[in-house]
């Protein structure tokens, strides 16, 4: 505070009052207002605000601290809350899912019992591409027995 | 270690802060015990009612601690609380539908109603009726007067917390203190 201005020392006021100020902040601060009669009033008035401070009601911080206590227990029983009905829905859908596909298994194992006949391809010529005896004609044939007795 | 440190040396608000995010019960009380008069003063100077201020006071608290793990130390931890205190009382300001913000209704206030003013002032004590001119101020020009002389805020937080700049703020706080200057002369 080496400037030493009246606007500059009105700031310092309320700390003066409050007794914030160290020694030569305070030192200033009172020169200044010794000599000036606008803070003097602001000084005054200041003083007449920091004693008229609305009174605290009795156990406020006690209520303050229950209610905050209470409101953290409160919480922790909706964590469980959700925790309970989370692992519910979980164990909902893999019930639900574990059903569905028992239901599927019937099924297969009917397929699984149907002839090996109906499934398989009917006829070996389907199946190995060799030719039925009795689909060759007469010429077709002669050829094939002259190539297996050769 | 933590009942060691608040016997020794009262913890900074940063290590209770700290504390408290990490669920620690005792750290949320000293910071309760450490702000509530500041929560409550920025409550009343909103809501003019004791009881009104004192609801308002315990919300505040259950809804900075509850958001505590976003509180990110940009700004002071009580200049963040009394911030929450001014939005949690003019919250409750409109619940209650009161259209005149200073309304206090157990204090009489001072007006421009004719009466002679010195017998207004016999009827009252001192605290009263500074407290009734104080209610008379518009609640920005109330909070910052209140906040700097009761709290000792710079203008930089009382801005935080009326929602101004750190210049509006203080303009604020002189034409409240102008102002009082006139509701208050002899």
């Amino acid at each position: 505070m080496t400037d030493q201005t009246c606007a500059n020392a009105k700031d310092f006021l309320p700390a003066l009052v409050r007794e914030e100020l160290t020694g030569e902040e305070r030192a200033l601060v009172e020169a200044h207002v010794s000599s000036c009669l606008s803070c003097t009033d602001e000084l005054e008035l200041i003083r007449r605000l920091s004693g008229a401070v609305q009174k605290m009601p009795a156990g406020l911080a006690s209520e303050i601290k229950e209610a905050v206590a209470r409101d953290r227990t409160q919480k922790r029983r909706t964590i469980g809350w959700q925790l309970l009905a989370a692992a519910t829905i979980v164990l909902a859908l893999g019930t639900s899912l574990i059903w569905q596909r028992t239901q599927t298994l019937p099924e297969t194992s009917q397929l699984a019992q149907e002839s090996f006949v109906m499934v398989w391809a009917d006829g070996d010529a389907l199946v190995a591409d060799t030719p039925m005896l009795e689909d060759l004609s007469e010429e077709e044939l002669a050829v094939l027995l002259e190539e297996l007795g050769g | 270690m933590m009942a060691e440190d608040l016997r020794t040396e009262p913890p900074s608000d940063e290590k209770l802060v700290q504390r408290a995010k990490a669920g620690d019960s005792c750290a949320m009380d000293v910071l309760a015990d450490r702000h509530h008069a500041a929560v409550f003063r920025t409550c009343v100077a909103i809501l003019g009612e004791e009881d009104l201020a004192a609801d308002a006071s315990q919300d505040c608290f259950i809804k900075a601690f509850r958001a505590l793990g976003r509180f990110r130390g940009d700004s002071a931890f009580r200049t963040w609380l009394l911030a929450i205190a001014g939005n949690e009382a003019r919250e409750q300001l409109r619940k209650v539908g009161r259209r005149k913000e200073r309304g206090l209704e157990n204090v009489d206030t001072i007006s421009a109603s004719g009466h002679d003013p010195s017998t207004e002032v016999t009827l009252r004590s001192e605290a009263d009726r500074v407290r009734a001119a104080v209610a008379e101020l518009p609640q920005k020009q109330r909070l910052s007067v209140r906040l700097r002389i009761d709290d000792g805020l710079s203008f930089r937080e009382i801005g935080e917390i009326i929602d101004s700049s750190e210049g509006s703020a203080r303009v604020n706080y002189h034409h409240g203190i102008c102002r009082l200057r006139e509701l208050l002369e002899p």
